[in-house]
């Protein structure tokens, strides 16, 4: 029995992620998770707030829509993040959405 | 149709892809396989359960005794906080009834034609099922929330997916089995996940609220409501009990419905539910089937002294309470009797596959590129094929009153995956063994079944005639792959 070792193909068309350095690789993993998992949720939570608290509808439909957007977005918040190869450009963003997003539920109550 | 997405984008898209299968692949295929399975809860119910009462219809004299039966048993009891009584439906010839006590201790019964309660056979092993799918069978809420996640990278997985893939609709209809394994399993995981891709996106959207509806309505009313929870909850849910704990007596059930009746004449009552039971701040929820709306279900309040407080309006409310009636039915396919839960469960299979031929695709590219890593590949081959014969033995142990599942469950996966990371072999034969034994310790559940169950009815045999499907298929793809993979297995045998 053998085991298979085949010379590495090339495919063409195709963008590789660039993996960083063996010694960078895991904090950039964990910036990445924290970006894609806690900040995104929260940012997706500022945007359903948003929707809950500031669009025309009746009541119940802002909110059902507001739970609605929130997995939506953040599940298309952890895609932009692995998409993107400037981690940085997602964190400013999610965060900014995030503040955003909050900060207009404090003007609203204010 | 020209639908055109630039190479280096899709290539982007389909690293992203990847990394969210590499990582996550695993958790969302068992909540995948527990979630086609849960399609069918009531029908394996029935099937763990086939020698209790067959109850028809319940008209609402019956219900209203039955509420006051169980009532005196759980008040003895001492656990007598909230009550609910599940009517028969056509799908579930049942009449079942809930007390929950304030210190999270409970009581269920069965109820017969005439309203007497007999006390509910256990369904350790639909109950085991069913709670893997809810919430992994962790305590609440963190089960709910991790499962709600595991949703969310779903979705994220069928959107990187669908972005990734430059030719939708010229591959539509391509289909290259017997050749490359690689091409057959990229081909399966794209048709498939085009083809069903509405349904998957419902299940996977539907099934992250489900999971995260306690963090997002408790993060929004934190917010919007200034922390007020349950205001939040009232908005959806309509009138509330309160905390007015002063004893009273119970509301008279039979005016609410004969109510209800004459507001929705034609409407079945399948529901009744009693908040803070026999106390002043208690509420009475009464539901009716509606069998012209995908909600399947509108809802009735009432107050203590029998007053109507509200109908829920998921039938004719605003458009944000009809779309949160339709939350749940969309999810478990329980809107359009067994036929539509039979195809759910396709549908469910078919998402399994999706994810199951996902990662042998990236296997493969890895070995074709030269590195492979033959024990993801054992590993991986094992979690895929393992699922069956861990929730038939689990199922065995559970009919036999030997073990319950929970642990039998996690044990043969654990133990599985172990003797997979361990032994020097072709992913194949691994995949081929747990075939076997999966279609043997189906066939053996199906006796065993039979043996101590019995063949009262015909619900029951349903399941039984899909378990000898679910065996039959396991021996044709074991049989398939035997084909398919004999040129494979020598370049297949690890190199670790």
């Amino acid at each position: 029995m053998t085991a298979e070792r085949r010379a590495p193909r090339v495919l063409r068309g195709r963008v590789v992620i660039r993996l960083p350095a063996p010694r960078w690789r895991r904090a950039i993993g964990l910036a990445r998770f924290l970006v894609g998992g806690p900040l995104a949720m929260f940012a997706a939570i500022g945007v359903g707030i948003v929707v809950a608290l500031g669009t025309p509808f009746h009541e119940q439909t802002r909110l059902i829509l507001a739970g609605l957007i929130v997995p939506s977005l953040w599940a298309a918040m952890i895609v932009i993040v692995l998409l993107d190869g400037k981690l940085w450009r997602s964190a400013v963003g999610y965060t900014v959405v995030t503040l955003a997003g909050f900060g207009f539920a404090l003007l609203l109550r204010h | 149709m020209r639908f055109s997405i630039s190479p280096a984008f899709s290539g982007a898209m389909l690293s992203a892809h990847s990394l969210l299968g590499v990582i996550f692949g695993a958790a969302v295929y068992l909540m995948c396989v527990s979630g086609t399975l849960a399609v069918l809860t009531h029908e394996f119910e029935l099937w763990e359960t086939p020698g209790g009462p067959i109850v028809e219809q319940a008209s609402p004299d019956l219900l209203a005794r039955v509420s006051a039966n169980a009532y005196a048993l759980a008040k003895a009891n001492r656990i007598a906080h909230d009550l609910y009584v599940n009517a028969p439906s056509p799908e579930t010839p049942r009449l079942t009834v809930f007390a929950y006590g304030e210190d999270g201790r409970h009581l269920s019964w069965m109820a017969d034609a005439d309203g007497r309660l007999l006390p509910e056979v256990e369904t350790p092993w639909t109950s085991f099922m069913r709670d893997h799918h809810y919430n992994l069978n962790l305590p609440a809420p963190f089960g709910a929330y991790l499962v709600g996640i595991i949703g969310t990278l779903l979705l994220a997985s069928l959107i990187s997916g669908l972005l990734a893939h430059r030719r939708v609709f010229r591959d539509a209809f391509r289909l290259r089995l017997g050749g490359s394994p690689r091409l057959s399993n990229a081909d399966l995981h794209n048709r498939i996940g085009i083809w069903a891709l509405p349904f998957h996106l419902i299940v996977a959207l539907t099934g992250s609220l489900l999971g995260l509806a306690g963090l997002i309505i408790g993060l929004l009313a934190m917010v919007a409501y200034n922390g007020d929870q349950e205001k939040a909850i009232g908005t959806l849910l309509g009138p509330q009990a309160t905390a007015d704990g002063r004893s009273a007596p119970l509301p008279d059930l039979g005016a609410m419905m004969a109510q209800v009746e004459r507001r929705a004449p034609g409407s079945d009552i399948n529901m009744l539910r009693i908040e803070h039971i026999g106390t002043r701040g208690q509420l009475v929820a009464v539901g009716t089937s509606e069998a012209g709306h995908l909600t399947r279900q509108e809802g009735w309040s009432f107050g203590a002294d029998g007053r109507f407080l509200a109908k829920l309006g998921y039938t004719d409310g605003t458009v944000g309470m009809r779309i949160y009636g339709m939350i749940s039915p969309l999810h478990f396919g329980n809107y359009g009797g067994l036929a539509l839960k039979l195809i759910y469960f396709l549908l469910g299979t078919g998402l399994c596959v999706v994810i199951a031929t996902g990662g042998n695709v990236w296997l493969r590219r890895r070995r074709e590129q030269g590195q492979p890593y033959p024990r993801t590949e054992r590993l991986w081959a094992g979690l895929l094929w393992v699922q069956v014969p861990a929730f038939a033995i689990a199922g065995i142990t559970a009919l036999a009153g030997v073990a319950p599942p929970l642990p039998v469950y996690w044990a043969v996966l654990i133990g599985s995956l172990l003797f997979a990371g361990m032994v020097r072999t072709a992913p194949v034969t691994i995949a081929r063994t747990c075939q076997w034994i999966g279609a043997g310790a189906l066939v053996v559940l199906i006796l065993i079944h039979l043996a101590t169950r019995g063949t009262a009815f015909h619900g029951p045999l349903l399941i039984d005639l899909i378990l000898a499907i679910v065996a039959g298929g396991l021996v044709f793809a074991s049989h398939g792959l035997r084909i398919h993979d004999t040129a494979q297995i020598q370049n297949a045998v690890p190199a670790d």
